[in-house]
Formats: structure tokens, C-alpha cells, sequence
């Protein structure tokens, strides 16, 4: 039997009428001709129908769909208004968001063990964060403390790559509130801790803004954009609001004029 | 999202194990595409072919994620019908024996005895999504298939044997 009839034969898979296609013809005849093709046709049709039901007999571990759940799942934090307790929470919540990050940015193969390099690195940032997560929080429940989220938002300003996405590919689980319909999105692309996206807003004039959408349910926030930013310091107008389990915050480069440019301001909840 | 693990998951994670040939790597794999489903579902216009987009995702998470490695030799891959048994046992065809012989593929020609057997692939569709030409397809699905023949049947417990191969064994014995 020549190659050309043989790899015919295996193409071929079991039960199905792949033999017919145009490409095969030649290797349909011989089936049909030669006695020896036929018989060869059949039993590797045999074997293929046992192989390919043999294939998916493959146990399930029990759980499996809880645990990938239970990854997907964001943690959202108490809204009880206790900084520990809060910035405890909030420290989990970086612990499994950097666990996420670290497993969609590694290789699946890479054994789970504690014994890395990159782990230990991993725990030392994870442990920072948390001590900067609680002082942020301690600092926020204060009355008479200044707003904090500027300063993180500083932060993520700070870490965005020079390039972005195209908008039309943005995340769905991080769309653009309808409170900015009016802006146009020129670009995305992914923040960190806690994990989120960032966009690049315009006005359709001069002006520029960034807004971040992350995943965090702090109590205490607005649930719609202020009318005024909460903070127009240092060139830029910062406006932050929530809802869900997702912060929204705007950093404007201009002043409360500019803020208008790019917020719907409304009496409900827009996001 | 729950809806999608409850439906895909034990499909995902048995291909998953048939590509890895380990647990915990086929556990790893399957949530790293349930990871990348989440971030990038709205990919998918047609619910419909929802599966089939992740699979994708599961093969391209497979090639990526390939350690680089020596595969094993496939020593003979051409085709031999003495080999090609008449009669199997289907409840007898031992799954982590075919795990074993699935294992000694190179992952070329894993993926594609794998879209043919699991995806129930046609040569012609494995070749578009492969981005390959349908003749590499079928030389690797021939030689792919006549190497697992020749692993399975070095333990041919499962197969009934043909006549003149019995007796020629009997003889010898």
C-alpha cells in the first residue's frame, strides 16, 4: 500500500464520511477496488471508534469546578468600618490577586511550591502591600485624614506602560461606566494590584484623562460621580466613586472645569 | 462564569490530561483557560462555538507553557495492518496505558492525534486551525496513530489476536 493511501486511511475518522471528500477520492477507490485497502480501511476504522472513546475516559478530581470558582471569584472586602479588619481583608484580597496574576503570567507547569526564589520575592512584596494597604485604610477612616485614593492612583499612574490596547478589546468585566459616555476611549491596558484596567479618556478637544476601573469594594465611597472632584491638586482633578465590587478613578489632567468635560453628573447611580 | 465552569470543565480538564498526562499540570491548565475566559469571553460572538474557543485557548495554553524538552524518538511509524488488530475489547483498552503511549509523542503530533481523537476533528480543519498544510497533517496523524499502535500493542492483553499470529505464537512457544 503507497503513503499517499495510507495517510488517506488514517485521515479518516471513524464513522464519518470523510472518505467521499474530493481530496480522498483517489483513496476511496482503492477502498472500493482492492480488497486488501478495504480490509486495512475497516480495521483502522475499528481501532480509531475504540481509541476515540478510550480518549476521554479520564476521571475527574472531585472539586475541580469549586476550585477554578473559587480562583475566578473576586473577594470582596467587609463593609464594616474597621480599618483592621478592612485592611486585613484587603491584604487577602492582594494575596489572591497577586496568586492570580503570577499563576495567568506563568507557565502551567510550574510546580506549587513554596520553595522559590520568585515565591519568597512574591511574599515579601504581598507583605509590603498589606502594610501599605493597612496605613491607607487606618489613614482614610480618619475624619480629618486627607482622601488617600489619590495617592494610589498616583501609584498606578506611575506603573502604566507606555503602550495600549485597542479600546474595542477592553475587558468586559471592566467596561467604561456610562457616567463618561461623553469621552471617547483611546486605548487600555491591564493594572496590577488591586486588578483592574486603565483607560485612556479623551474629550474630543485637548484634554486628557486616565481613568482606572479595579476591582474593590471599599465602604464609605460614592456611588455615583461628585458633582466637583474630590481632589483638584497639583494640575490634576481626581474624582473616585464605586460600584459593585468596582472602584472608578478618574485622574483629569486639568482642573473642575475639565472634570465636566468628561462627567456625566448625575443624582444616580450611573456606573 | 459559574455557568461555563459547570458546563466545560470535566471536558476541558480530560483534555487537559490527555495533553499533560499529569494531574496537577491538567488541573493547572484547565484554569488557566477558565483565567484567560473570563478576561476574554467577549471574544466569542456565537455561544455555540463557545467549546470550541476553548479548546483553542487550552492548545495554545499547552504549546506555550511546553517546557523545552528532548522528544522521544518515534522509531517506526510506518504502517503495518499485522498491527492494526481485527477484534478489540473496548472496555478492556486500559486508559492509563494510552496515557502512557500518548505520553512518548512528540507534542506536534500529540496535538493533532488529539484534535482527531478528542475534538473529532476533520485533517482538513485540523490543518486550518493549525495553520499547517492538510499533507503535513495527515503524515503526522499516520505516523502519530502507528506509534501509539505500536506502544498499545507491546501490551496487547486487549486484543484478540489474528489467527495466523496465534498459531505462528504457539509454534514459537
Amino acid at each position: 500500500m503507497d503513503r499517499r493511501t495510507i495517510e488517506g486511511l488514517e485521515a479518516c475518522r471513524p464513522g464519518s464520511d470523510d472518505l467521499r471528500s474530493t481530496e480522498l477520492s483517489d483513496v476511496a477507490r482503492r477502498v472500493e477496488q482492492d480488497p486488501e485497502t478495504r480490509i486495512a480501511y475497516e480495521r483502522v476504522q475499528a481501532w480509531d471508534a475504540s481509541i476515540g472513546n478510550a480518549v476521554e475516559q479520564v476521571p475527574v478530581p472531585t472539586g475541580l469546578a469549586e476550585r477554578i470558582l473559587g480562583r475566578l471569584e473576586p473577594v470582596s472586602l467587609a463593609v464594616r468600618p474597621d480599618a483592621v479588619v478592612l485592611a486585613h481583608r484587603a491584604s487577602e484580597q492582594l494575596a489572591i490577586e497577586q496568586l492570580a496574576i503570577e499563576q495567568k503570567t506563568s507557565r502551567w507547569s510550574r510546580p506549587n511550591h513554596f520553595g522559590s526564589r520568585r515565591r519568597w520575592l512574591a511574599a515579601g512584596s504581598l507583605a509590603a502591600a498589606a502594610l501599605l494597604v493597612t496605613a491607607f485604610l487606618s489613614t482614610w477612616l480618619r475624619p480629618d485624614a486627607p482622601r488617600p485614593l489619590e495617592g494610589l492612583a498616583d501609584g498606578w499612574l506611575q506603573g502604566l506602560a507606555g503602550s495600549w490596547q485597542p479600546a474595542e478589546q477592553a475587558p468586559r468585566g471592566f467596561a467604561l461606566p456610562s457616567a463618561v459616555s461623553s469621552a471617547t476611549s483611546m486605548g487600555w491596558q491591564q493594572v496590577g494590584n488591586p486588578r483592574g484596567v486603565a483607560y485612556k479618556l479623551s474629550d474630543g478637544k485637548a484634554g486628557t484623562a486616565t481613568l482606572f476601573v479595579v476591582r474593590l469594594s471599599v465602604a464609605g465611597l460614592p456611588i455615583a460621580p461628585p458633582t466637583v472632584p474630590q481632589s483638584t491638586t497639583g494640575g490634576k482633578a481626581v474624582a473616585y466613586w464605586q460600584s459593585g465590587s468596582l472602584v472608578y478613578v478618574l485622574v483629569i489632567e486639568g482642573n473642575e472645569r475639565s472634570y465636566r468635560n468628561f462627567v456625566s453628573v448625575s443624582t444616580t447611580p450611573l456606573a | 462564569m459559574a455557568q461555563l465552569v459547570a458546563e466545560h470543565h470535566q471536558t476541558l480538564y480530560r483534555y487537559a490530561y490527555r495533553l499533560t498526562g499529569s494531574v496537577p499540570d491538567a488541573e493547572d491548565l484547565t484554569q488557566q483557560v477558565f483565567l484567560i475566559a473570563q478576561q476574554k469571553l467577549e471574544q466569542v460572538h456565537d455561544l455555540d462555538s463557545v467549546r470550541g474557543w476553548l479548546f483553542t485557548v487550552l492548545r495554545n495554553c499547552f504549546l506555550k507553557g511546553i517546557r523545552q524538552r528532548v522528544p522521544m524518538p518515534m522509531a517506526n511509524t510506518d504502517f503495518d495492518i499485522n498491527l492494526v488488530p481485527e477484534e478489540i475489547l473496548e472496555e478492556s483498552v486500559d486508559s492509563e496505558q494510552l496515557q502512557a503511549a500518548i505520553n512518548t509523542l512528540a507534542d506536534e503530533f500529540k496535538i493533532v492525534v488529539l484534535m482527531f481523537y478528542f475534538e473529532h476533528h476533520s485533517y482538513r480543519t485540523i490543518a486550518e486551525l493549525l495553520k499547517v498544510p492538510p499533507g503535513t497533517v495527515m503524515s503526522r496523524l499516520a505516523r502519530a496513530k502507528a506509534h501509539l499502535r505500536r506502544k498499545l500493542i507491546e501490551g496487547a492483553e486487549y486484543v484478540v489476536p489474528r489467527p495466523d499470529i496465534a498459531r505462528r505464537r504457539e509454534r514459537i512457544g
